[in-house]
């Protein structure tokens, strides 16, 4: 019982040696301060990866788009031009054939008419 | 740079001439399509040339008439105007005459004159032609409250025209041309 009670007593007191505040080293502040404004450093002074190729990229890629945007444009408007130019062609035609018909059907019941006695 | 200047000036008067005569390509006086615009009630204006008749037949499909793409794709031009009014005398016989004297030159020939006494009804075919072949066609129809021009320049026949007759709502001809050639009153 003794014995248990020194072993206590003992682990009692490296548990508060162990435990107990002690001051940082001299200057221990100051080197992790320097360090992570080393590490800072050189994060910043480490290049990009291909900053100008990301730059051309981007710009190649809205190039790209906009000018395939034109084309599909053009290309919808000369086919509503297109449409709108055959569908002129077929009323020039109908007002052509229906305006010949009436004359040439006139003319012919005129002569019948003369042609009476 | 003398040279240059004459070669500008030379283009210059070139440009203005040509687009002059494709102004007046329609064969109307412009001043009378703006009095007939102004006085009409309703009016329709078709003005095909010929890039845009080209332009127009590579839009026609497959099902549309192979006669008329073959047609528009030979022609110069085709320029439609059509005038409806709410009463009689809204032009004058004046009028009229001012757009048949374009074609009573020598190489235009009256094909149908139609002109009834009283004057309600007016009616002109003139064509184009040199040898067999008609180069152009120019037809005026007009009533007393409608006025009708077609103008046609190109190679053209009435088969040509009686062909499409049937589709897309252009009329067939009841009658062709030999029936009624020549007759002038």
């Amino acid at each position: 019982m003794a014995d248990f009670r020194n072993e206590l007593e003992e682990l009692e007191r490296e548990l508060r040696e162990g435990l107990a505040a002690r001051p940082a080293p001299d200057g221990f502040a100051e080197r992790v301060f320097a360090r992570v404004a080393s590490k800072e450093a050189r994060r910043e002074a480490r290049p990009a990866m291909f900053p100008h190729w990301r730059g051309a990229l981007a710009a190649v890629l809205i190039a790209a788009v906009l000018i395939a945007a034109g084309l599909w444009q053009r290309q919808r408007q000369r086919r509503i031009a297109g449409e709108h130019a055959r569908a002129q062609v077929f009323l020039a035609l109908r007002i052509t054939n229906s305006t010949l018909d009436a004359i040439l059907q006139q003319k012919i019941q005129h002569n019948t008419k003369e042609a009476q006695p | 740079m003398k040279l240059q200047r004459t070669a500008l000036a030379v283009i210059a008067v070139l440009l203005t001439c040509s687009a002059a005569l494709a102004q007046d390509s329609s064969h109307f006086p412009i001043t009378l399509q703006k009095q007939l615009t102004a006085r009409a009630s309703n009016y329709t204006e078709v003005n095909l040339d010929r890039s845009m008749l080209q332009f127009a037949s590579h839009f026609m499909d497959k099902s549309d008439n192979a006669a008329t793409r073959h047609l528009i794709e030979k022609l110069n031009g085709v320029y439609v105007r059509t005038y409806e009014f709410s009463k009689p005398g809204q032009y004058t016989a004046a009028d009229l005459e001012s757009i048949r004297r374009q074609f009573q030159s020598s190489d235009w020939k009256p094909m149908v004159r139609d002109h009834s006494k009283n004057g309600l009804s007016n009616s002109d075919i003139y064509v184009k032609s040199e040898g067999n072949e008609i180069l152009g066609m120019f037809i005026l129809d007009a009533e007393p409250q409608e006025l009708d021009f077609v103008y046609i320049s190109g190679p053209i026949s009435l088969d040509d025209l009686s062909a499409m007759g049937g589709n897309f709502g252009i009329p067939k001809l009841k009658v062709r041309g030999n029936s009624a050639a020549g007759g002038n009153k």
